[in-house]
């Protein structure tokens, strides 16, 4: 029960209850305001019936020729809300969009190597591991990410799809677009 | 490389490298031999301006401009320094002039098309843009223009035409007709056009299913398709609606709750209520959600099951008789999501439209069925929504003060019990009972209430330190924490949890009032002083950020965002937080210069343009402060939790009026200036404020007494210079001197009479209250000394002869002795009550006092024992802080 909608530069006044959970990391205005001047559509929040936000997406689309695709910048729930598939109804949306009306090849996000739970949602989602950046969180100890991929329809090849990704090693500015 | 390059270059590799001296250094070389070298001269500029020489960065911007430069390097330099500066204005001549000078330079164009939307100049705006199309001929400058047009026409009220919607209207039309309206983002425009203006949502809906909705897709982007069946609804064609309704929630998305409520108008709107139940319609909706929910089987959302309760709820306003299903309903929905935090949110709506009866029985059908088993997690999750409930329809409520604490009790072990559960959670997740803990906080704080006792807010404070150490990062915690130390009058206490929360940019505005608010009180100024200044950040970020934004979205011709930009933008510029903070910083500074002098200098230095308090101006300030993020389970229509932890009437316009008005009063006098209209309205403003109980309630009893001593001083000033002024040009309206001195003697003695107080009584706590108390005498005084000073100085300099208000140097002279007396009656209270903040009186006071016969389990384990002291002695040093503060500002004050 909640509803799904794109965010509004506004919802930054009332996105304390995601964003003051110490996982969600708060940036400045532009950040947000950059993503929403750009792709509208790959930004999108759940509220409840009283408008409380619960959840939010932001994506982007980037690359070129068969690395067209949509890219999860930042997906987040609230405490209160979580194990309720709120996540999900977002992924699909974010990768309904990356096809229609972007026509990405497929949709690609970053997560810690150690975040297991998040890991396994995502394969859950379809989602699986394409290759592993080295280090590619620093900060007080540094982290690999896997850059998982799900294919979409114009994927025909599903080139986005590797065996043994995990094992594929990339630094990490090999992964800008 | 040209000749000009060659010059350039090296200064551009001294600034890249954050080399500015050296940049300096070569400009001014270079500027020697070519001294009208404007690149050269605007990069002068950056460098003063990035080694912090605003001023002078500024004043070669200024010789700049004269010359009106053209060129594009100079400008993008030149516009980079005044940016920083917050000057957006100049750039504007600047680059029209440079494109109608390079009328084929694309680039100056659309910098100076660029530069009045960053001031949002929306007519300036729109000819830019005509002239880049007519220029260069692309369609989007054109949508540019009709944006601006938009933008300008927004602000017509909706009952008179809008010439220019129509306006822009009929430039859609002809782009429309020629084919050239392309994209989603494009119609979105054309959409807020239309619907802009008055019954146009049969058109909007004609755009959306006629032929560019169909190019665009439009009905695939969310808020196109959510549209489109507003607008049929609007339109009347329910079946359309309704199937358009049903696509969605059977096919994408059966938890889309706002489809949801689409879905219901189409139901209920065609029908009279009356005929309801004999109507398909409702029969049709029973079956619909029915199917919906049935089809959930695995993970279960919750849309369709909540579905079902609004449908009979509805049902049940229109035609009644329909309770029981109501309640089935809601008791089955418990029994599929009992478990998720979010049931209580889900129902308490619904539950509280129950009758007192039918909520009460809710609760007890749950207890029925689950009793108190906790022996999974799940089951654990279950009791404590249960616990919300039974909270919510009051059965916590007008307890006992031993019922309560038994309660407490009852709810702290539940909280333990729990804790073994999660002993393999991540560092960063809650614990799976802390709601039973914050609960017990509450009750502790309803108990405070009730019995004004302190001890049930220590008690509070130890048990949220206690489970915050289980539970490292739960904000909801720390909020509590951040209310109660700040009720126990505890800032040091409150300041450093708030520090850990990681609040940053735009929350600074929205949760900043949780530690600014009336910061002063607490006596410790420096530090509120620094809380403010790092929230007043966002406002600068705003100035500076927001703006380039708003380009972004021109830039990717996001026009469907424009508006939110600029609401975002003006929501952030106009915030009531913010004037709050500008007021509060205005005390917190006056207060550092302990000295009348420097006082008088700071007040001369104020600037008036930012001390507006007229009607219109407060009422048009925004309220963006999130109260709604703190846990509340009271009952609907009682006070919060949030409300409940206030120490005292939250801020609002009226304590902005009243800090708008004592320092432009003391600006008025520090300056000598004559008693003029704005000096009038000025006291006519604060007298009607102090004599207004509806006004009145939202100050606190000392800043009502504060805006009554500031109103005697400043008619006392307009007494005396209206005499003095008669006295000088020897009119016929001269009175006795002996009447003037006795006439401020009278003003004189009120103020002196509301300034005494009775002493802080030592209660073996400080709570907030008293620190108030002190502080604001002491801020009080701080004002006076400054009057105080105007009324003597106005004799001494403006008198022609000083002899003949001898008597008025008398009065106040005795004055100032009741003000010495004021600081020294602040001074016994604080050194009475440092005995209280002592570590060692700490522990032979108060710590004995907290356990001596408590009633709270948590209290007399001995586990606990460490914790309570440490906690304790912290809100002690914290006292100490305050108190010693107070001290040396009461005696610097001694004048």
């Amino acid at each position: 029960m909640s509803s799904l909608r794109q965010f509004k530069a506004t919802d930054l006044f009332h996105f304390n209850t995601i964003n003051l959970d110490s996982l969600t990391e708060t940036y400045n205005i532009s950040f947000y305001l950059s993503y929403l001047a750009r792709w509208p559509d790959l930004f999108s929040v759940q509220c409840t019936p009283s408008e409380t936000l619960m959840a939010y997406v932001m994506g982007k689309a980037e690359g070129t020729g068969t690395d067209w695709h949509g890219h999860v910048t930042a997906i987040t729930v609230a405490p209160e809300y979580r194990r309720l598939g709120l996540a999900e109804g977002m992924m699909a949306l974010l990768e309904k969009v990356s096809e229609q009306p972007y026509d990405g090849y497929f949709v690609d996000l970053f997560v810690r190597r150690s975040n297991k739970v998040a890991i396994e949602m995502y394969k859950r989602f379809g989602y699986s591991i394409y290759r592993t950046v080295v280090e590619y969180y620093s900060g007080e100890t540094t982290e690999d990410a896997f850059d998982m991929r799900k294919p979409l329809k114009r994927d025909v090849d599903r080139k986005s799809v590797r065996e043994n990704g995990e094992t594929f090693l990339v630094e990490p500015h090999e992964v800008v677009f | 490389m040209s000749d000009l390059e060659k010059k350039l270059r090296p200064i551009y590799d001294a600034l890249e490298v954050g080399n500015y001296r050296e940049g300096i250094l070569l400009c001014t070389k270079a500027l020697k031999r070519q001294p009208d070298l404007h690149a050269v001269k605007a990069l002068k500029a950056l460098a003063l301006e990035r080694s912090g020489k605003m001023n002078e960065a500024l004043a070669l911007c200024e010789e700049i401009q004269w010359a009106k430069p053209t060129d594009e390097a100079t400008l993008r330099t030149l516009s980079m320094v005044l940016k920083s500066a917050g000057k957006y204005e100049p750039m504007i001549k600047l680059y029209e002039n440079a494109s109608k000078a390079h009328p084929k330079n694309e680039n100056l164009a659309t910098q100076w098309f660029m530069s009045l939307a960053r001031t949002r100049d929306f007519k300036g705006q729109q000819m830019a843009a005509l002239q880049l199309h007519k220029n260069f001929k692309r369609t989007n400058y054109m949508f540019w223009a009709i944006m601006s047009i938009t933008l300008q026409g927004q602000n017509v009220p909706a009952n008179q035409p809008n010439v220019l919607y129509q306006l822009a209207e009929r430039m859609m039309d002809k782009l429309n007709t020629e084919g050239k309206v392309q994209t989603i983002e494009e119609l979105q425009l054309y959409l807020i056009i239309l619907l802009g203006q008055k019954n146009r949502h049969v058109d909007a809906l004609a755009l959306l299913e006629g032929e560019i909705g169909v190019k665009t897709k439009a009905i695939e982007n969310v808020e196109l398709r959510h549209m489109r069946i507003e607008l049929l609804i609007k339109a009347g064609r329910w079946k359309d609606a309704r199937d358009a309704a049903i696509s969605i929630l059977k096919d994408s998305n059966s938890d889309d709750w706002r489809t949801i409520l689409q879905y219901f108008d189409t139901i209920f709107l065609p029908v009279q209520d009356a005929d309801l139940l004999a109507s398909e319609n409702l029969a049709e909706a029973r079956t619909f959600t029915t199917e919906l929910a049935k089809n959930e089987t695995k993970n279960p959302k919750r849309g369709p099951f909540l579905a079902q309760i609004e449908l009979e709820k509805r049902a049940q306003e229109k035609i009644g008789n329909n309770q029981e299903k109501v309640m089935d309903l809601l008791v089955s929905y418990f029994d599929i999501f009992g478990s998720k935090t979010c049931c209580f949110e889900d129902l308490s709506g619904y539950i509280a439209d129950l009758t007192k009866d039918g909520s009460l029985d809710f609760c007890k059908r749950l207890r029925d069925t689950h009793g108190e088993k906790a022996e999974t997690v799940k089951q654990i999750c279950i009791q404590i929504n249960i616990a919300r409930f039974e909270h919510f329809v009051g059965l916590h409520t007008e307890l006992s003060s031993t019922e309560t604490t038994n309660l407490v009790n009852k709810l702290w072990k539940l909280y333990e019990d729990a804790l073994p559960f999660g002993k393999d959670l991540e560092e960063t997740e809650r614990q799976y009972g802390d709601d039973y803990a914050i609960m017990a906080a509450h009750l502790l704080i309803s108990l405070h209430k009730q019995t004004k006792s302190y001890f049930p807010l220590l008690t509070a404070v130890f048990m949220m330190e206690h489970a915050l150490n289980a539970s490292k990062h739960n904000y909801q915690l720390k909020l509590v924490l951040i209310r109660v130390y700040e009720l126990l009058g505890a800032f040091s206490c409150a300041a450093a949890i708030y520090n850990t929360m990681g609040i940053k940019h735009v929350q600074h505005d929205t949760m900043s009032h949780f530690i600014t608010d009336r910061a002063v009180s607490f006596g410790q100024f420096n530090d509120a002083l620094n809380q403010l200044y790092g929230a007043h950040e966002i406002y600068h970020s705003n100035e500076a950020e927001t703006p380039e934004m708003i380009l972004q979205a021109y830039k990717y011709s996001t026009f469907s965002k424009m508006q939110e930009f600029i609401e975002f933008q003006s929501r952030l510029e106009n915030s009531l937080q913010k004037m709050i903070a500008d007021r509060e910083l205005i005390r917190l500074e006056l207060l550092k210069e302990d000295s009348v002098s420097r006082a008088i200098t700071y007040l001369k230095e104020l600037e008036l343009g930012n001390l507006k308090y007229d009607d219109k101006f407060c009422e048009s300030r925004i309220d963006n402060r999130d109260t709604s993020v703190m846990l509340n389970w009271n009952a609907k229509d009682t006070p919060s939790v949030e409300m409940l932890t206030r120490p005292a009437a939250q801020l609002g316009r009226v304590w902005m009026t009243l800090f708008t008005l004592v320092p432009c009063l003391l600006k008025h006098m520090a300056h000598l200036s004559p008693v003029d209209a704005e000096y009038e309205r000025l006291v006519d403003t604060l007298e009607s404020l102090a004599q207004d109980e509806a006004k009145t309630a939202e100050l606190t009893g000392e800043e009502v007494k504060l805006a009554k001593i500031i109103l005697q001083v400043a008619r006392a000033y307009k007494v005396l210079f209206a005499a003095i002024t008669a006295q000088n040009s020897n009119s016929a309206s001269k009175e006795e001197p002996s009447a003037t001195a006795a006439k401020i003697k009278e003003l004189l003695t009120v103020a002196g009479s509301t300034l005494k107080r009775e002493p802080v009584k030592s209660t073996g706590v400080l709570p907030w209250q008293s620190l108030n108390t002190l502080t604001l005498s002491v801020e009080t005084v701080s004002y006076l000394n400054v009057t105080n000073h105007c009324l003597l100085e106005l004799v001494a300099t403006k008198a022609n002869k000083k002899a003949t208000f001898k008597a008025v140097n008398t009065v106040v002279q005795e004055f100032m002795g009741q003000c010495r007396q004021a600081l020294q009656s602040v001074q016994a209270d604080i050194t009475a009550l440092r005995n209280i903040a002592k570590p060692d009186r700490i522990r032979s006071g108060l710590l004995y006092e907290i356990s001596d016969g408590s009633l709270i389990d948590f209290i007399r384990s001995p586990n606990n024992q460490a914790l309570i002291e440490e906690k304790t002695l912290k809100i002690g040093a914290s006292w100490m802080n305050s108190l010693v503060n107070l001290q040396q500002e009461s005696i610097s004050r001694v004048v």
